[in-house]
């Protein structure tokens, strides 16, 4: 058994394999085999993790480690790095999360891409992407951990940029990967003191030295904070989530995959598997849980006014991002990766379904050969979709349930996990369990309001009138994560366990009746108050929204995501431009190359001078030469004398 | 009798006549004799000098400014020709393109 | 392998080719192209041999080829190659026959050309491979001539200002340098007798003699010299118009190698020569790196011009490699040698692929430039891995290089308590190029097409052939830095370990 794990790099190595296939397959394949390629690399993959996991199940639980070293990266004193695996309980669930959810995005992509002239090369980009997130996953080191994670950045960025025709795409692209480095920026720092500090980047001695205290703990403080900057980066965590709703601008299934079920988990999965040190950063901890709290209820309130049903879905995200983190910070990892789980599963499904309604959007309007502007993700153009779509309906009503934390459906099983997590922590985790109460009811409440503006009453646009339910290769993925996305919640569910037995063996899930009380009623109170204001009949024709009247200015503030991006845009975009142009147009010219230029400018004007000696007459030159030789025979007899 | 001191007068004044007709004259040609003027002058010195002291080294001097004027003229005349077709005179006020 | 001095064969080939070049009547352009892309070939194959006879365990020159050729005056030729200049004489040997196959479009005076540029491969190599003060000195300012001249006659509208500016400033510098070797013989004679200008001998002889103020002086005026090639921020400003109207062979080269002629200068040089003033001199040599990184990648930020763009680049990436040098540490000193290599492969990829677009579409203007990804998507794809690999992303060259230099800088002893917050500003540069090399993306790849740009032809076989060894580096590099690493790392302790003797003795 123990060869096995010597493989385990096979399951980085298929996708990069599907990769480089559709890299050399030049033009010529067919766009079928491309996406065929691309989906068995993925699903090998799968199945090197669950054949992975299968071996470390057999294992003894206090031998679940096993560390595969693949090559010496560079040896450079003091560093000598290497790249390396480590197969442990949290690799493995997150390998086996992140092949799964892969697997099947890819099957459904080849449906839903089907058609576009550059599907080559998005396969390849989800191929390159799946094999990066595997090594940031796998790794066994903070320095390929790091590799890993940028290139999920790169990955993201290429994707969101996929239709880069539209400059909008192209920009929230660029966006993304910029955001991401700023946070890496935090991160990076966060490895310069980590290397210097413990001397090597790999996981093992570092939790070791920790394990017996062999370094200050205002060092580790210092540490975990740089390293939480790279998390609310590449988690869209308050500061840096705002590239997330744009994000929204890559394809349907790249919003899914990527931006919703596995690169911005990443985050939590860093806290995670730095969890010994945060757990001596007390400090850091609370800061981590406060931000994760605040962020998942100012997403969620942003969530409420928007028209665009994959942005709702995005702030949704970040909203559900900001459970995860401050379970994670409150040290509850195994609450943090259940919700983790559970989440990639019903919003891959909720983002399946959205792709799904646009894509009958999309086809419904090209059909009467409209050519006017048309958005097939507003929202306001929908409505009366349930009949024509039933499929979808089911299967987005069942994810919109999970997600809203309904029992016994998934979402509610991890969220209530992270919401007793919180409690009898005391401080700041009060704090965050109440806003995260407060972010359940807004959950409900959004996700309601969506399904009511989508699905319920009558078409608000010809092509909603007009919209068919999607093909099967789009509908059967829909069904898989439906039921994924009822059941998953149970493998941890109180009594089952298996998860948190899986993790961590010490901290058996616990189970609070009234706190399961408390969160489904809270749930359903958000649901009625949503379905209160967007039931059909109290919806009057023509009016663009019901909650605008109620709301007010506060709604317009809402749609436009509570001015943040125009804060950041006054507080950083502007002036970084003013900088750099006053760089490049007055202290280039005028400074360094003035000052270059005006110390030519000086010796010209001297040489200047000194040329109208040479008058070009020999006479001139001649009477020079004697004044010369006669001062220079004055001179010599002055020193003889 | 003769002294040394006649023979440096000579020489004195021969430089000097040379030295005024190099700066006063126009004539390129008339220039250059002048200049051969002043190298024989010094020649003239040296040679007396050397006879003055009964050294050998003044006179072996000569011989190296004789060939060096000898040179000179060759290449200075060889210009002057050269100039004189492309210019049309040999007037060295005329000619100044080496201006700065 | 002892007996042939491949390294004197290394330098004179490139100058038989030239002669050859001369020989060949000036219409028949094809031959003249053959022959000195022949001829480095040759070099290059030269340089493959080098490195498959090269001992990596020991520390000093190896290959060496000596010759007295003034012992009145203690001068020397000796030349030698060690784990410092091995990879920068292989960059060389590997840039030359790109630069020559880039420079196909060339149709007038293909014969002058051609001839400089061979000329300019010796002058490179011999300043790489030089062992002796003069004869360094002669090859660096012999490398000014052909370039200075490829700028003036086969650059663009405002060449002859570049050149003359180039010219100058470069010239500027190297005179205190002239200045401080005749210092250093003159210093040396009462020891020798005759005066020396071997560099291994004063290291060892005559720099613990000095006295720190001497020293300080003497740095400075090598440090002026190599300063202003590097370039260091403020001495930079040569540099954008040298770069913008160099034929791109000419911007090839200046930015793959003769900037690094600058850095290597003060490794090779001013740290074994001057160690104690080196290291008094770290902090303020790391904070005009550190500007360099801030201030190139600002700029670069700000340009309208692709050409510029990558100028004020390398600015900014220089600064590393001095960031990384000023460490003096092996971890930065030896990531700052890698980054020499990596911005030569990655900057000079950036400077083909930008003459590869002029040819095609005759602006640089990113004005008029935009969804070029659609009618280019091998080209698209290169500019991507290239541009990738200039902004530091992991798994690419530039990555290793500059996550090491911050990481020897970080920890750096010479430093002292100003190498955190060096870093961290250094680091802040790793997000500006984020910035302006995905901008630059954006405005060259992404966006609508314009319609006069349908059409273009993609990258054919030549261009291909180009970019194909620096891509397949800039990806080795990336994944396996290892062997590149192995190679520099016995020399570079022990040129630092007599740094830090020396340093000691007089602490």
């Amino acid at each position: 058994m123990g060869a096995l794990f010597e493989w385990s790099w096979l399951i980085i190595a298929f996708p990069l394999l599907g990769f480089l296939i559709n890299l050399i397959s030049t033009g010529q394949t067919r766009e079928r085999t491309v996406g065929v390629v691309a989906s068995m690399a993925a699903a090998a993959s799968f199945g090197m993790s669950v054949l992975v996991f299968a071996a470390l199940l057999a294992r003894p639980p206090e031998a679940r480690l096993v560390e595969v070293s693949l090559y010496r990266w560079a040896i450079v004193p003091p560093l000598t790095a290497e790249v390396g695996l480590r197969i442990d309980p949290l690799s493995t669930a997150m390998a086996l999360i992140v092949t799964l959810v892969g697997t099947l995005i890819h099957v459904y992509s080849i449906g839903y891409m089907a058609g576009d002239p550059h599907i080559r090369r998005f396969f390849m980009f989800l191929n390159l992407f799946l094999a990066s997130m595997l090594l940031l996953v796998l790794a066994d080191n903070f320095l390929v951990l790091f590799v890993g994670w940028e290139l999920v950045g790169l990955c993201s960025y290429l994707l969101i940029g996929f239709w880069f025709e539209v400059p909008y795409n192209a920009w929230a692209g660029r966006k993304a990967f910029i955001v991401n480095r700023i946070g890496d920026f935090g991160f990076t720092l966060g490895l310069l003191l980590l290397f210097w500090t413990f001397g090597t980047f790999r996981y093992g001695p570092i939790f070791e030295a920790v394990e017996h205290r062999a370094v200050e703990a205002g060092v580790v403080t210092l540490i975990t904070l740089l390293l939480f900057a790279g998390v609310t980066g590449k988690s869209a965590q308050i500061p840096l989530y705002v590239w997330l709703p744009d994000a929204m601008a890559g394809p349907t299934p790249v919003s899914a995959l990527i931006h919703a079920a596995t690169m911005v988990t990443a985050g939590v999965y860093l806290i995670a598997r730095a969890h010994p040190l945060f757990a001596m950063a007390p400090f850091v901890q609370g800061v981590v849980t406060l931000i994760g709290a605040v962020t998942a209820l100012w997403a969620a309130l942003i969530a409420v006014g928007q028209f665009d049903i994959k942005r709702v879905l995005a702030f949704s995200t970040i909203s559900q991002l900001g459970y995860m983190v401050a379970a994670a910070g409150a040290g509850a990892v195994g609450a943090a990766i259940f919700h983790l789980g559970t989440h990639a599963f019903f919003k891959a499904l909720l983002f399946l379904g959205a792709g799904s309604v646009i894509h009958a959007l999309e086809h419904a309007h090209r059909h009467p050969g409209d050519p006017s502007p048309f958005d097939p993700n507003d929202m306001r153009r929908m409505g009366g979709l349930a009949q024509r779509m039933p499929l979808t309906f089911w299967t987005y009503g069942i994810g919109a349930a999970a997600l809203a934390g309904l029992p016994p459906l998934a979402g509610f099983w991890s969220k209530d996990e992270i919401l007793i997590s919180l409690r009898g922590i005391g401080g700041w985790a009060t704090l965050a369990y109440g806003l995260l109460l407060g972010a359940a009811f807004l959950t409900a409440f959004y996700m309601t309001r969506q399904v009511g503006m989508v699905f319920a009453g009558s078409p608000r646009s010809h092509a909603a009138a007009h919209a068919h339910e999607s093909p099967a290769v789009m509908t059967v993925p829909l069904g898989i994560f439906a039921f994924f996305s009822v059941v998953a919640g149970w493998i941890n569910a109180p009594g089952l366990g298996a998860l948190s037995a899986w993790l961590e063996p010490e901290h058996p899930p616990v189970f609070h009746p009234e706190q399961a009380l408390l969160a489904t009623l809270i749930a359903l109170a958000g649901i009625g108050a949503a379905w209160a204001i967007y039931r059909p009949q109290a919806w009057p024709e023509g009016v663009e929204d019901p909650l605008r009247p109620v709301l007010r200015g506060f709604f317009t503030a809402l749609t436009r995501k509570l001015y943040v991006d125009e804060l950041y845009d006054f507080l950083f975009v502007r002036p970084f431009e003013k900088v750099a142009r006053g760089v490049a147009e007055v202290v280039e010219p005028y400074g360094i190359d003035g000052a270059v230029n005006g110390l030519a400018r000086l010796v010209q004007s001297a040489a200047g001078r000194v040329r109208r000696w040479s008058s070009g007459y020999v006479r001139q030159y001649g009477l020079s030469v004697l004044i010369g030789a006669v001062l220079l025979m004055f001179y010599i007899l002055w020193m003889l004398r | 009798m003769v002294t040394l001191t006649h023979y440096l007068a000579l020489s004195a004044i021969l430089f000097g006549i040379g030295a005024v007709g190099f700066l006063v004259r126009r004539n390129a040609l008339i220039v250059f004799m002048c200049v051969e003027l002043m190298l024989n002058a010094a020649g003239l010195a040296f040679v007396a000098a050397s006879r003055y002291r009964g050294l050998l080294e003044g006179q072996l001097t000569v011989f190296f400014v004789l060939t060096v004027a000898a040179a000179e003229v060759a290449v200075g005349l060889a210009l002057m020709v050269a100039i004189f077709r492309t210019k049309k005179t040999t007037n060295v006020d005329e000619l100044s393109s080496l201006r700065g | 392998m002892a007996s042939f001095p491949i390294l004197t064969w290394m330098l004179l080939l490139p100058l038989i080719g030239a002669l050859v070049i001369l020989g060949i009547p000036r219409e028949r352009v094809g031959t003249i192209r053959w022959v000195a892309l022949g001829t480095s070939l040759g070099v290059l194959a030269l340089g493959l041999g080098l490195l498959s006879g090269f001992d990596l365990s020991q520390p000093g020159p190896q290959f060496v080829h000596h010759w007295d050729w003034a012992p009145s005056i203690g001068a020397a030729y000796r030349v030698g190659v060690d784990g410092i200049s091995l990879w920068l004489v292989l960059l060389t040997a590997l840039i030359f026959p790109l630069a020559l196959m880039a420079s196909w479009s060339i149709e007038e005076r293909v014969k002058e050309y051609m001839t400089l540029m061979l000329l300019l491969e010796t002058g490179v190599l011999g300043v790489f491979l030089a062992l002796d003060l003069l004869l360094f000195y002669v090859f660096w300012e012999f490398t000014l001539v052909p370039m200075t001249l490829l700028i003036g006659i086969w650059g663009g509208p405002r060449r002859i200002y570049a050149a003359i500016k180039f010219f100058l400033y470069t010239m500027a510098g190297s005179v205190f340098m002239l200045v401080a070797i005749v210092a250093l013989w003159l210093l040396s004679r009462p020891l020798t007798g005759t005066g020396t200008f071997d560099p291994v001998w004063m290291a060892a002889h005559l720099s613990p003699l000095l006295s720190p103020a001497a020293q300080r002086w003497l740095f400075l005026a090598f440090g002026l010299a190599f300063a202003i090639k590097v370039p260091m921020w403020p001495f930079h400003s040569w540099l954008p118009d040298a770069h913008v109207e160099a034929p791109t062979a000419g911007s090839v080269i200046l930015a793959a190698l003769l900037l690094k002629m600058g850095a290597y200068g003060f490794l090779r040089f001013n740290f074994s020569l001057f160690p104690v003033a080196a290291r008094d001199l770290a902090v303020p040599l790391a904070l005009l790196a550190v500007v360099a990184i801030l201030y190139g990648a600002l700029a670069s930020y700000a340009q309208d011009d692709f050409k510029r763009l990558v100028a004020f680049s390398s600015v900014s990436h220089m600064g590393f490699v001095m960031l990384g040098l000023s460490a003096l540490n092996p971890l930065g000193v030896q990531a700052a040698l890698l980054q020499m290599i990596n911005h030569g492969l990655s900057t000079g990829g950036l400077f083909l692929l930008v003459g590869m677009l002029y040819e095609r579409t005759h602006t640089r203007d990113f004005r008029e430039l935009g969804g070029l990804w659609k009618v280019l998507p091998v080209y698209g794809g290169i500019l991507m891995v290239v541009g990738l690999s200039s902004m530091g992303l992991p798994g690419l060259n530039g990555f290793v290089g500059e996550f090491l230099i911050l990481l020897g800088a970080f920890g750096s002893a010479a430093l002292g308590p100003a190498a955190r917050g060096l870093t961290a500003a250094a680091a802040l540069g790793v997000v500006l190029a984020a910035i302006y090399i995905l901008t630059m993306l954006m405005r060259v790849l992404h966006g609508p097409l314009q319609d006069r740009w349908r059409g273009l032809p993609d990258l054919h076989v030549r261009e291909l052939a180009i970019m194909a060894p620096l891509l397949v580096l800039i990806i080795l590099i990336g994944l396996y830095p290892l062997p590149f690493f192995a190679a520099m790392q016995t020399s570079i302790q022990q040129s630092l370990s007599v740094f830090t003797q020396a340093t000691l003795a007089v602490r």
